[in-house]
């Protein structure tokens, strides 16, 4: 027995091993290397470091406190001020002490706000900026302070807040500091801050702020000669040249490249803050973006893709970029996504192309999720090879939901009423099929489109209810 | 046996060896199989694919309330944890992505098992099956599970709590989550209902309630007795509050009154402290009010969202599931 059991481990010691797992590396055709990061560097490098400015001496302390502290008198008050805004930058820390002091009285804070606004640096912007962050982790944060922090950034000409500006907007919850938070970012040309103010205008609880909202809207859109803040927003979001395309400077494009490295961060809550801004960033962010599809870290390309279907239109710019990396084995699918979001007609025989095998079923339909938002006519026959029952389930949901917004007139309503009937239960992908069903409803004679965009939109499975019964009308009409 | 024999049983058993190395046909290699759909899952494993179907991680595209706080999956920002890639293939201990397809079936069992080369990670190696399982040991590593449930801090919770520590009272989270299905044969598999906070029986034996009077004021004690994790875990939506009423003699009760709330809130909701009870740690609160010296009922809820229809009057009986609860004498 012990001889058979030598015998045996001999020979199992012989045999081979057991196979192992093996996880080849992606194959990336193109030169991947580290884009975001580098940029970050070059232009800290460039734009040079937020210094704080010279060492204070007790004399300049004792002048410049005196100022802040007259500023509430009668008789010296208005000398403070004019005073206070031409002081040398070694005064600015001092400001910034007295602007985050919530001991001080408001008139000297408000006074110490006005005088870094008139400094119109980068650190004194800096220090107003991060005044109105700081609402993030110190509840009840003023929101006086930030709404005078906020105005007096829409008086300078530091554009690398905008970014952060954007983020910010996220979270402020003080309408007023949002109102004025618009203005500062349409003031560098950012037009994001238009859908803060509609709501604003529609949901403020104090009818003053309603009103500053839409006077905002208005003054918004006549300084750009636009009648109404609608066609404002039309041609923002269409980026159709009817807007001046502002540059962007070196602090800005920094500021974006941080937005960008911090992709690779593992955190998600990072992440989403960093889709959110970028996506709402001006079309000259679309040439970093389109930078960044060359990273060689997978959640960088991939999150730049995102942001850049989310900027819509105003990312087309990045079209070539995205066309050229499509094949990218890991962020593929976003940029198939992505080159429809921001509508590059150019690239649709190439996701055309990718409907068919021996592409993946992830590839393919990601394909026709971004025909579907190219939205073109000429896709309708492609489309219509894989909108049958013998296709892939995922692949034939997206097909014909591109199918119907490529051409709905003559869509089949075979394929309407399946996915009319996916739509119904309200656990599918009712984003994708909504507009998608929308937009064949408008097709439709007679539609009743108020009634379609008039459904309650606050509990999903309502309005899904409402909308089904439009378009099984208009099914039965149909026929 | 002398040196001779035993030369010859050697050579014997190598040349026998070798005739089976040689003509024995191994078994051939299944083709690979195009994974679509963790449907196809069930042909071969139906009591896991069952077990999975019941659970919150195959509902976690469906579910209405995850439905209506993403908007119908408009958001997407959420796409990335209830429908992601595989695990394996965006790498263990790495960030989810979204994937393209299959999204109706959230945290499937391709998210989970497949890897990059389109074979399932699981407990053994056999390429002769369609999924041609391949022995990961990743596959239960609480790393595996991270991509999703760190991002609210729960894997680096265990990792601070002496679950974590090696030795006899090691546990992880399969450990609770998807224990084996019979302990003396870990041959059975796990379950894979992965219950959690929606299982209440769980969450009792996470915490326990302990009530006296300490110079007749109440002196309320939670302890984590039970989780490997903070309680309760996960950012945003999760919170278990501890109320308290007066018991009339003639029978009658009084309001709830809360006294507190474990919790660690939304982003959104700034200078909002963390409240969230760590593994093994206790937290001794006293009911200061003159009501209270009375008789007493003092009760542990827990919520699956944190908000009450009336932030005001809230209602936990209805509202909440009770967790535990204990009547305190005057």
């Amino acid at each position: 027995m012990k001889r058979a059991l030598v015998l045996l481990a001999l020979s199992a010691a012989c045999a081979e091993e057991a196979p192992q797992s093996s996880t080849p590396a992606p194959v990336v055709a193109r030169d991947l290397r580290d884009v975001a990061r580098a940029n970050v560097v070059r232009l800290e490098a460039e734009v040079g470091p937020l210094a704080e400015p010279a060492s204070e001496d007790a004399e300049l302390v004792e002048h410049v406190t005196g100022l802040l502290e007259a500023v509430e008198s009668a008789s010296l008050g208005r000398v403070a001020r004019e005073e206070l805004a031409s002081l040398a930058p070694a005064s600015l820390p001092i400001l910034a002490r007295w602007l985050d002091d919530a001991e001080r009285p408001a008139a000297q804070r408000s006074a110490a706000i006005e005088a870094l606004g008139s400094a119109d640096t980068r650190y004194s912007a800096e220090k107003l900026l991060a005044r109105i962050e700081a609402m993030r982790t110190r509840k009840n944060d003023e929101a006086w302070v930030r709404a005078h922090c906020a105005w007096r950034l829409g008086q300078g000409t530091q554009d690398w807040i905008v970014p952060r500006m954007i983020r910010q907007m996220r979270y402020e919850t003080d309408h007023e500091t949002v109102i004025w938070m618009a203005r500062a970012l349409a003031r560098f040309g950012n037009l994001s801050g238009l859908d803060a103010l509609y709501v604003v205008r529609q949901k403020s609880s104090a009818q003053e702020l309603r009103d500053s909202a839409n006077l905002a809207l208005y003054e918004l859109a006549r300084e750009r000669g636009f009648d109404a803040p609608e066609a404002l927003s039309s041609a923002w979001f269409s980026s159709d040249g009817r807007l001046p395309a502002p540059t962007l400077s070196g602090a800005r494009q920094l500021e974006i490249w941080r937005v960008v490295a911090g992709f690779a961060e593992w955190q998600l809550r990072g992440v989403d803050d960093g889709r959110f801004t970028l996506a709402r960033e001006n079309p000259a962010a679309a040439a970093l973006l389109a930078e960044a599809l060359s990273d060689e870290n997978r959640y960088i390309r991939t999150h730049a893709a995102q942001s850049l279907e989310r900027m819509g239109a105003r990312g087309r710019a990045a079209g070539p970029a995205l066309l050229a990396a499509l094949d990218d084995p890991e962020a593929g699918i976003f940029l198939a996504e992505a080159l429809g979001g921001v509508g590059y007609a150019p690239a649709e025989a190439e996701l055309v192309a990718r409907l068919e095998p021996p592409r993946s079923l992830e590839v393919r339909t990601a394909a026709a999720r971004g025909l579907a938002s190219l939205g073109l006519p000429s896709s309708a026959a492609a489309l219509d090879r894989h909108t049958g029952e013998s296709a892939p389930r995922d692949l034939r949901f997206s097909a014909g939901c591109a199918r119907l917004r490529c051409s709905p007139a003559d869509a089949p309503l075979a394929l309407v009423e399946w996915l009319v009937t996916d739509y119904a239960t309200g656990t599918g992908e009712t984003y994708s099929s909504e507009p998608a069903l929308r937009t064949w409803y408008a097709a439709r004679p007679n539609a009743d489109l108020p009634a379609w965009d008039s459904a309650p939109g606050s509990t999903p499975g309502e309005r899904i209810r409402v909308r089904v019964e439009l378009l099984r009308a208009a099914l039965g009409a149909g026929r | 046996m002398n040196l001779k024999s035993l030369a010859g049983i050697a050579v014997a058993a190598l040349g026998g060896w070798a005739l089976v190395a040689i003509f024995h046909e191994p078994a051939k290699a299944h083709a690979p199989v195009a994974w679509e759909s963790s449907k196809q899952c069930a042909e071969c494993h139906r009591q896991v694919h069952d077990e999975w179907s019941g659970s919150w991680h195959a509902q976690a595209w469906t579910d209405e309330e995850v439905r209506k706080l993403s908007e119908n999956f408009s958001n997407t920002d959420c796409i990335d944890c209830h429908a992601p890639q595989p695990v394996f293939e965006t790498g263990i201990g790495n960030r989810p992505l979204a994937r393209s397809t299959r999204r109706a079936e959230g945290v499937d069992c391709i998210s989970c098992h497949q890897m990059k080369d389109g074979r399932m990670a699981g407990t053994l190696d056999n390429p002769t099956v369609p999924c041609r399982p391949s022995a990961q040991r990743e596959l239960n590593r609480p790393e595996s599970c991270g991509g999703c449930h760190n991002q609210h801090g729960t894997v680096d919770q265990w990792k601070a709590s002496r679950y974590a520590q090696p030795g006899p009272g090691f546990q992880d989270c399969v450990s609770c989550h998807m224990p084996l299905r019979d302990p003396a044969d870990p041959s059975k598999g796990r379950v894979h209902v992965m219950h959690g906070g929606h299982d209440i029986e769980l969450v009792r034996s996470a915490v326990a309630l302990r009530v006296t009077r300490a110079e007749g004021v109440p002196v309320v004690e939670v302890e984590n007795v039970g989780a490997g994790h903070n309680y309760p875990t996960d950012e945003r939506s999760r919170a278990s509050d501890i109320f308290w009423r007066e018991l009339a003699s003639d029978g009658t009760k009084g309001e709830w009154r809360k006294l507190y709330r474990f919790r660690n809130p939304y982003r959104f909701e700034v200078g909002e402290p963390n409240t969230e009870l760590p593994a093994g740690q206790t937290i001794t609160l006293r009911i200061e009010d003159e009501l209270a010296r009375r008789e007493i009922e003092v009760a542990l809820f827990y919520k699956l969202s944190p908000y009450y229809a009336d932030p005001a009057r809230p209602d936990p009986e209805r509202e909440a599931a009770l967790v535990h609860s204990a009547r305190l004498a005057p």
